[in-house]
């Protein structure tokens, strides 16, 4: 799968992933509406394999009733239906200013790390 | 999994572990049952539907082996939703500062890289290797029967390798799901109507609608920070809460507009700053309902608006009307005629004194006839309705001594006709001249070229009501009302509005 190194490999990446599981979630919104499974499996296809289920459905409802999101439900033809999640403009703007942070934090720490011999 | 090009095979769990997931459904509802209702609802909402997707890839296994205990399960997704310890017995206010989302390592139970492919397998025909890999004993049930295998939603590419995602909610609905997975039969019912409440909610429009309601809320902030103000002003200002008192949105506050203005700029930003804050902690259902309200009250206010600009634009409008076109408002008798035509001419001295009767010519020394379509003025009478009063009045011009009528000697006479006599009979009642105002100080230079009487000349002040014989023909006419005893000959009656009118003695 090639995703981060896990508990145990020298870094708690559940700890990193903590502070940034809404803009990884907004992001994986920011491609179009998805539901929380699909979700998850997006998050998890794309390296973040410690991701929990329950996790990303609790970011998704903290994010909801915070007015990030639009929701709606569909009808699935394998079950119950699914409920849709959308970026509405505050979704996108906590996006962008997330965005905006994250890459200032990982520049600072690449700046950091560049001294440290490998 | 020979299916492999079967886009989503979707096997149906086997009893046991349908009743297994609803169990665990059930213990993660009891984990959270602290949760206000509706938060509860949708949190276990989603994970009903979470459970059969996930049933999908990991049949046969129990579900805590897949998720994780309930109880495990419900504290990753309280601390991730922001949601309260179950000690603290109340939802806490979720805001900028809720806690951070704490990550459960790997689907309990299952080791990391095992526990990743399936959930990446999901049920994807393309990841049936990873499955089968991941899946660490019981075998998937046979993919055959008439409820395991459903065709592919009309969606589009099925969800699962990559980042393929399911398509924009503006496509076509797809026809009713079918009920399997977790739910029991009971259930239909239930899943019935939450199948139609998702076939409108999916729509277009009620996406449109429901994510555009919540936008106006803000709007409320500030119509309620005017609300307080104007209230407050009321309160202080003895009744004259608004300047000018009209329909004018700047409150005054202790009777000063300057107050007014400042209290109302304080209280809009707190307003919003309050609004802002707490808008984070409401659901979203209730920003639709706001939205719906101030909507409403947006429509209302315009509503009101209009009607109160309306009559205040109509009003003055109206009395001006009435002020100065001094036609009486009438339409005759099997003839047509404007409203607004003139029936009768009323000639006065600049000094306000009555003149009559004359004969007036235009330009061209043609006969000046107002009222000419009201019937045949050659006729002796003619009768027409008034629309203001809807009474009939009869037009009567003067006739020359030989009982010929001459329509354009005036004034003619009115009579308002009253059938409702005792006897059946008719009443006419004359109608007295209308009260006009001279303009005062007139001073007529202009002589006029058809006589050469005197000319009116004037300065005085005019009487405020001429106050003139209800009965002004005289003389040589034939009117009933008999002769007018002020209606000496006049002379001559230019100098008025219009030198064009010439008004000559009868002959």
């Amino acid at each position: 799968m090639g995703g981060l190194p896990v508990d145990g490999d020298g870094m708690d990446t559940s700890q990193l992933l903590k502070g940034v599981l809404d803009l990884a979630v907004l992001a994986v919104l920011d491609r179009g509406d998805a539901y929380g499974y699909d979700i998850v499996r997006t998050l998890r296809d794309a390296g973040l394999e410690d991701v929990g289920d329950a996790s990303v459905y609790g970011t998704l409802r903290r994010l909801y009733r915070a007015g990030r999101l639009t929701s709606y439900v569909k009808p699935s033809d394998e079950g119950p239906h699914r409920k849709y999640y959308g970026l509405n403009q505050m979704g996108r703007d906590q996006l962008h200013a997330s965005m905006k942070g994250w890459t200032e934090f990982t520049r600072t720490l690449d700046g950091l790390l560049e001294g440290v011999a490998r | 999994m020979t299916e492999s090009t079967d886009p989503m095979p979707s096997p149906a769990p086997a009893p046991d572990t349908a009743a297994g997931d609803a169990a665990y459904l059930a213990a993660v509802r009891a984990e959270l049952a602290d949760l206000e209702p509706d938060e509860l609802e949708e949190v276990v909402d989603d994970l009903a539907s979470h459970l059969h997707e996930v049933r999908s890839i990991g049949a046969g296994r129990p579900m805590a082996e897949i998720l994780g205990p309930p109880r495990r399960y419900a504290a990753e997704l309280r601390a991730a939703a922001g949601l309260g310890e179950p000690a603290a017995g109340d939802s806490r206010p979720v805001g900028e500062t809720s806690p951070e989302p704490v990550l459960v390592g790997a689907a309990a139970g299952v080791g990391a890289g095992a526990g990743a492919a399936a959930g990446v397998g999901a049920g994807a025909g393309t990841a049936a290797g990873a499955v089968d890999a991941g899946a660490p004993s019981p075998p998937p049930p046979p993919p055959s029967g008439p409820a395991s295998v459903l065709p592919p939603p009309p969606e589009g590419p099925p969800p699962g390798a990559g980042s393929a995602l399911p398509p924009p909610p503006q496509g076509p609905l797809p026809p009713p799901g079918v009920v399997s997975g977790v739910h029991r039969p009971g259930d239909a019912l239930g899943h019935a109507v939450t199948d139609a409440a998702g076939r409108v909610t999916g729509h277009r429009w009620w996406q449109g609608v429901t994510g555009f309601l919540p936008e106006l809320v803000p709007a409320w902030w500030v119509v309620r920070a005017w609300l307080a103000v104007a209230v407050l002003g009321a309160l202080t200002s003895a009744g004259d809460a608004f300047v000018g008192g009209g329909p004018v949105l700047l409150p005054r506050l202790f009777g000063s507009v300057v107050v007014g203005l400042v209290a109302l700029v304080a209280a809009i930003v707190w307003s919003v700053r309050w609004g802002r804050a707490r808008r984070l902690q409401v659901p979203r259902s209730a920003g639709i309902a706001a939205g719906l309200v101030i909507l409403a009250g947006i429509v209302v206010v315009l509503l009101g608006l209009s009607f109160v600009v309306a009559r205040s634009d109509s009003g003055p409008a109206f009395d001006q009307a009435v002020d100065t076109l001094a036609v009486p408002p009438l339409s005759p008798v099997g003839a047509q005629a404007s409203p607004e035509t003139a029936l009768n001419v009323y000639a006065y001295r600049p000094d306000g004194t009555p003149v009559g009767p004359v004969l007036l010519y235009d330009e061209n020394g043609r006969p000046l006839v107002v009222g000419a379509a009201v019937g045949d003025m050659n006729e002796r009478a003619a009768r027409v309705y008034s629309d203001s009063t809807g009474e009939e009045i009869e037009v009567v011009s003067p006739s020359d001594a030989n009982g010929v009528p001459v329509p354009n000697l005036y004034p003619r006479q009115l009579f308002q006709l009253d059938y409702g006599q005792p006897d059946g009979g008719v009443r006419r009642q004359p109608l007295p001249p209308p009260p006009v105002r001279v303009p005062g100080a007139v001073t007529a230079t202009a002589t006029t070229a058809t006589t050469t009487a005197t000319t009116a000349t004037s300065t005085a002040p005019a009487p405020s009501t001429p106050a003139p014989e209800t009965t002004v023909i005289t003389g040589s006419t034939t009117a009933p009302a008999g002769a007018d005893p002020s209606g000496g000959p006049a002379t001559t009656a230019g100098g008025g509005a219009d030198p064009s009118i010439t008004a000559t003695t009868v002959p």
